[in-house]
């Protein structure tokens, strides 16, 4: 069981620190980037597939520094996990419009499966979907072009489980990483779920109270 | 009749993104690189894009000075700030100002954000992403775009 509390990467006031600092330069290569994309039909194919390059960039670094700020705003107490009735299988079929893109850039299908998900948890359905999302994305970010992650919802006594797995995924002794698995790790904490991290294709299990 | 807006931010480049962002839209745009000048300039324009960390003081600072000013106090005011915290925006909001929109924004959204708070109440539709972000204080989640926007104010006749 990984709880995200044990790791503190960086303390808050760094964290927000961090986040602030990066957010203008990073604004500014989006923003000047966005206006020379809609700049229309002008540009010469190799100068419109570079802008795309660096607008998918972009929009990478401020998908990590919105998750620092996620982070910052759980540890301070500013996002309460919520007490909403949320039906899994709905925040899990919304996943593929969510990721379509990052997916279809690596060339990851996803599959899920939740036929016999648990009726419902508690807690706040944005936050569960952005965890399960991050978690889904780890998992594609080490998964062969090709490859297919799965995500299997089922009902379990007294809780909701939701496996992510990948047969195609490589070794990896670090387990799961990254600023977005930090994230889902604090949400999903902050639910009162568990989380086991197994190795390569070993995937992910998030158990939830059942609510 | 052209809508005039005041752009405050202390870095050059942020300052000509957002001239060049607001003028493609059809707005007329004044820049300020301090607090100071946009004091002085904010009479002037029919509604105000304000970055929170300036040189010389606070934009929260700017923010609080401008809304006791009868002739700005109801001056259509977004905060555009690398600043992003729950915490960050509830300070910003609680000083007056409209909407808050965090860095990194699109210029689509930025524009809409600014054409809403021009609007006035009887623009409710396009409140419903950021009232839903307000609510869950997730706005964008995922999308990498934070916006919220605090209340109605009377539509401007431009």
């Amino acid at each position: 069981v990984t709880r995200a509390t044990e790791h503190p990467v960086l303390d808050d006031d760094l964290l927000a620190a961090l986040s602030h600092e990066l957010r203008t330069p990073v604004a500014n290569i989006m923003g000047y980037a966005e206006l020379l994309t809609t700049d229309g039909p002008d540009l010469d194919p190799d100068t419109r597939r570079m802008l795309q390059a660096i607008r998918r960039n972009a929009d990478r670094q401020a998908h990590v520094l919105e998750n620092l700020t996620v982070l910052a705003d759980i540890r301070c107490g500013w996002l309460p996990p919520g007490t909403d009735r949320v039906d899994l299988a709905e925040v899990l079929a919304a996943l593929p419009g969510q990721l379509g893109e990052a997916l279809a850039h690596w060339d990851v299908g996803l599959e899920i499966d939740t036929a016999h998900a648990a009726p419902g948890v508690r807690g706040d359905a944005a936050q569960l979907r952005h965890a399960l999302a991050e978690l889904v994305l780890a998992m594609a970010g080490r998964t062969e072009a090709g490859g297919v992650v799965s995500v299997v919802a089922e009902a379990r006594p007294g809780s909701a489980l939701v496996t992510i797995a990948s047969p195609s995924s490589g070794p990896d002794s670090r387990g799961l990483h990254g600023v977005g698995v930090a994230v889902a790790l604090a949400v999903l904490d902050g639910h009162g779920g568990r989380v086991t991290v197994g190795r390569g294709g070993a995937g992910v299990q998030v158990e939830l109270p059942a609510g | 009749v052209t809508i005039t807006v005041l752009a405050v931010d202390d870095t050059a480049d942020s300052r000509d993104l957002l001239r060049t962002i607001l003028g493609r839209a059809g707005f007329a745009v004044l820049t300020a690189a301090t607090g100071r000048e946009a004091l002085a300039m904010a009479g002037e324009a029919d509604a105000v894009l304000l970055d929170v960390s300036l040189p010389d003081m606070s934009g929260i600072e700017v923010c609080r000075l401008l809304r006791e000013r009868p002739t700005t106090a109801e001056t259509p005011l977004l905060l555009v700030s690398g600043y992003a915290t729950v915490g960050d925006v509830r300070i910003g909001l609680d000083a007056g100002a409209d909407g808050y929109l965090a860095k990194p924004y699109s210029a689509a959204q930025l524009v809409a954000q600014l054409r809403h708070l021009l609007a006035g109440p009887g623009a409710a539709a396009a409140t419903t992403a950021t009232a839903a972000a307000t609510a869950s204080g997730l706005a964008g989640f995922g999308g990498a775009f934070r916006a919220w926007t605090r209340r109605h104010r009377p539509a401007r006749s431009a």
